[in-house]
């Protein structure tokens, strides 16, 4: 079975500028994913996600290790999903272009697969759960980023 | 409560989606009253999707079909054996006559597709009387849920059941005793083309019968209490979108809304057990008791003894709708390579047989007023890791942080769970001696054929429930109780599903079904299926008496 690969595209009414800025740190996606639970950083290519999986069979929190593997300021990042305690493998990208009207053509991809013993199933589940998590993700990036463009302020507020 | 608009007037209200409200509604439609169906959750299918969706009917027409010989006295002489002659005789006569007409009315009409589970036996077969090898025992056949268009996502899967395969299919790979040998792209494919099986299919096949009637279906409206007009229930306080929203029932009323699992102090009462959690979904909170208690209905209750909560476990992280996710450990004791004890390091019963390990977990001691069975402690060794799933962990898969102890001897083991050391080394000597027998003289674990086809291993011979615990390391896990939504308390009804007061009078306009209801037409005692087809046929029933039928 293929690794269940699910493409957005939004429209984000913001410069490609202030749209990077956001999305050039790992923390401002994993905070914005559905069933986010905890981001640590390692260092700024490097971090630990918990998200809570709510597919099927699949009801718990899954620890991913997080690594960027491409930045090309500022229309470009990918970045791979290693579970650490679920046999859970995936990979994102976040790919941008300014519009003529001064707005960003955002386009993102998340992939996840499972392996072992019951990989088939849960991939399977998670093919039917990662279009909706991938849209949500799609409207709560836009939502942020026109948010701080309107207050001038793009990066995510942190707690320590 | 005088009501000068009502929000929704209809002829029957079905409070719960379950099988009980939906085969409640189904049936009033079909006799010509308007049905409407209130949920208290934001998805359809109740505690019925989370069950292994078994529907348990003795004489039913799929054993005539198939040749297969019963008869309804035979399964009512099975049932009273089975109740330890506590159910009482015109309620389970009630229930054994009906149920076969229920399962052929839903097939015919409304569309439902069940089929006998090969070579499944009854609980008690052969011990019990009049049990049966095969045929009382049914599953929904594979549901599509592309049939039920926009509901599919509003229509509950449950996150404790394999749904996407078969009980067929999942014995002949060998159960969980043999998960390396499961077709997982089989069943990979199925869950891509959701294809439900389980209890997901038993609720799907109720929920599009009433979609195909144009039923309405209100998710997120949970009733809160009865309305009266005189001693007659008129209808619903529910609450929809954060406002009172009531709906006028013109015949009838049907609580359908499960047990009272999540609902710690009715628990504490009405179980009468020394810890308490649940495998059902939140909303279970005993609101039938709530609501037909204000309008004077007696809550009755068989022997909790009977009825079947089990032993479960958290798996650290899991959860749904926002509550930790029970697992039952039912399989996991009785599967080769593990062992039952108590603090003494002693076992206390058949491991193989739920059924019995719970009744011995309730055992209580009045000279020292305390369970001498609890907590217990399943001791497994590193074949049951290598071959088993533990709490659906994976056979192989490490077990998380905090969820197992571990040690390299047996007693070590023991003093790491604060068991007798002296007391589990005896006990893990004699059972392995009784494991290379085949044959076990204190408790004769494996000797029915439900637990050797449920919980056994088949290629471990002689016993498919026995093997020694031999290979470090050595594990060890403390189970919580874990209710399944099958309790011991509920309300009294008569043969029509009739709520009854406490002068033993049915309560008009007011009916109930399901695990709503107290197991008095079953008694001291439980077999899987039963709470599934005792929700079809109440519903069936009050449906069929609020029509006049």
């Amino acid at each position: 079975m293929e690794m269940p690969e699910v493409r957005q595209q939004i429209v984000i009414q913001a410069p490609i500028e202030e749209v990077w800025t956001f999305v050039n740190n790992l923390r401002n996606w994993a905070t914005e994913m559905p069933g986010y639970q905890d981001f640590r950083e390692i260092d700024a290519d490097h971090s630990v996600w918990q998200l809570k999986g709510d597919a099927g069979i699949l009801q718990k929190r899954v620890t991913f290790d997080a690594r960027v593997t491409k930045r090309e300021p500022p229309t470009r990042v990918e970045f791979t999903l290693h579970g650490i305690d679920e046999q859970l493998d995936g990979a994102g990208s976040f790919t941008a272009a300014p519009t003529a009207d001064g707005a960003t053509q955002v386009d993102l991809t998340l992939a996840l697969e499972a392996g072992g013993l019951m990989g088939p199933v849960i991939s399977a589940l998670l093919a039917k759960t990662l279009p909706r998590d991938v849209a949500r993700l799609a409207v709560a990036i836009k939502e942020r980023v026109e948010a701080a463009a309107a207050t001038g302020r793009t990066e995510a507020p942190t707690c320590n | 409560m005088a009501v000068d608009r009502w929000d929704l007037e209809v002829d029957l209200v079905a409070v719960g989606s379950g099988i009980g409200g939906l085969a409640a509604a189904i049936t009033a439609h079909d006799c010509g009253l308007s049905a409407v169906v209130l949920e208290k959750a934001g998805l359809l299918g109740g505690v019925t999707a989370y069950s292994m969706g078994e529907v348990w009917i003795g004489a039913n027409h799929l054993q005539e079909e198939a040749g297969l010989a019963d008869s309804v006295e035979e399964t009512i002489t099975y049932l009273k054996w089975l109740g330890a002659h506590y159910g009482q005789e015109e309620l389970m006569r009630n229930f054994v006559e009906t149920a076969p007409k229920a399962l052929q009315y839903f097939t015919e009409k409304a569309g439902l597709r069940l089929k006998i589970i090969k070579d499944f036996s009854d609980y008690y077969y052969p011990t019990g009387e009049c049990s049966k090898p095969e045929g009382r025992f049914l599953e929904p056949e594979p549901f599509p849920g592309a049939l039920l268009g926009e509901w599919a996502s509003k229509t509950r899967m449950s996150p404790l059941m394999p749904s996407g395969i078969t009980h067929d299919e999942m014995f002949s790979w060998g159960n969980a005793a043999n998960l390396r040998g499961w077709n997982w792209e089989l069943y990979g494919q199925r869950v891509a083309e959701d294809i439900r099986t389980f209890g997901p299919a038993l609720a799907a096949y109720f929920v599009k019968a009433a979609l195909n009637r144009g039923i309405p279906l209100h998710l997120e409206t949970p009733a809160i209490a009865l309305i009266r007009d005189g001693g007659r229930v008129i209808g619903v306080r529910a609450q929809k979108n954060g406002r009172d929203f009531l709906v006028r029932a013109r015949r009838g009323v049907v609580l359908a809304t499960g047990g009272y699992d999540w609902n710690r102090e009715m628990a504490h009462y009405y179980e009468q057990l020394p810890e308490w959690n649940s495998s059902c979904p939140p909303e279970v909170t005993g609101d039938h008791l709530v609501m037909a208690g204000e309008v004077g209905a007696i809550v009755a209750s068989v022997p909790a003894v009977g009825l079947p909560a089990m032993l479960g476990m958290n798996v650290p992280g899991e959860e749904h709708d926002g509550v930790p996710l029970f697992r039952g450990v039912i399989t996991e004791a009785g599967l080769p390579h593990a062992i039952l004890v108590n603090k003494q390091g002693h076992r206390f019963a058949d491991e193989s047989f739920y059924r019995a390990f719970m009744t011995a977990v309730r055992t209580f001691d009045g000279k020292t007023q305390s369970y001498p069975n609890w907590p217990c402690f399943i001791i497994f060794d590193q074949n049951h890791r290598d071959k088993y799933p533990f709490c659906a962990i994976g056979p192989g898969k490490p077990l998380p942080e905090g969820f197992a102890v571990k040690a390299d001897s047996i007693g070590e083991l023991a003093d790491r769970l604060g068991i007798d050391r002296e007391g589990l080394e005896e006990t893990v000597r004699r059972y392995n001696q009784y494991a290379r027998d085949g044959y076990d003289p204190e408790f004769s674990r494996g000797s029915y054929p439900w637990a050797n086809t449920f919980d056994g291993d088949m290629k471990v011979k002689p016993n498919p429930n026995m093997a020694p615990l031999e290979k470090p390391p050595f594990w060890g896990v403390r189970p919580t109780i874990t209710g399944m939504g099958i309790n011991a308390a509920g309300l009294k009804v008569n043969t029509h599903s009739q709520v009854i007061n406490l002068r033993g009078e049915p309560i008009p306009g007011l009916y109930a079904a399901g695990n709503a209801v107290a197991f008095l037409d079953i008694g001291a005692g439980y077999q899987s299926g039963i709470s599934n087809a005792r929700g079809m046929v109440q519903g069936y029933q009050a449906a069929l008496h609020a029509a006049g039928r």
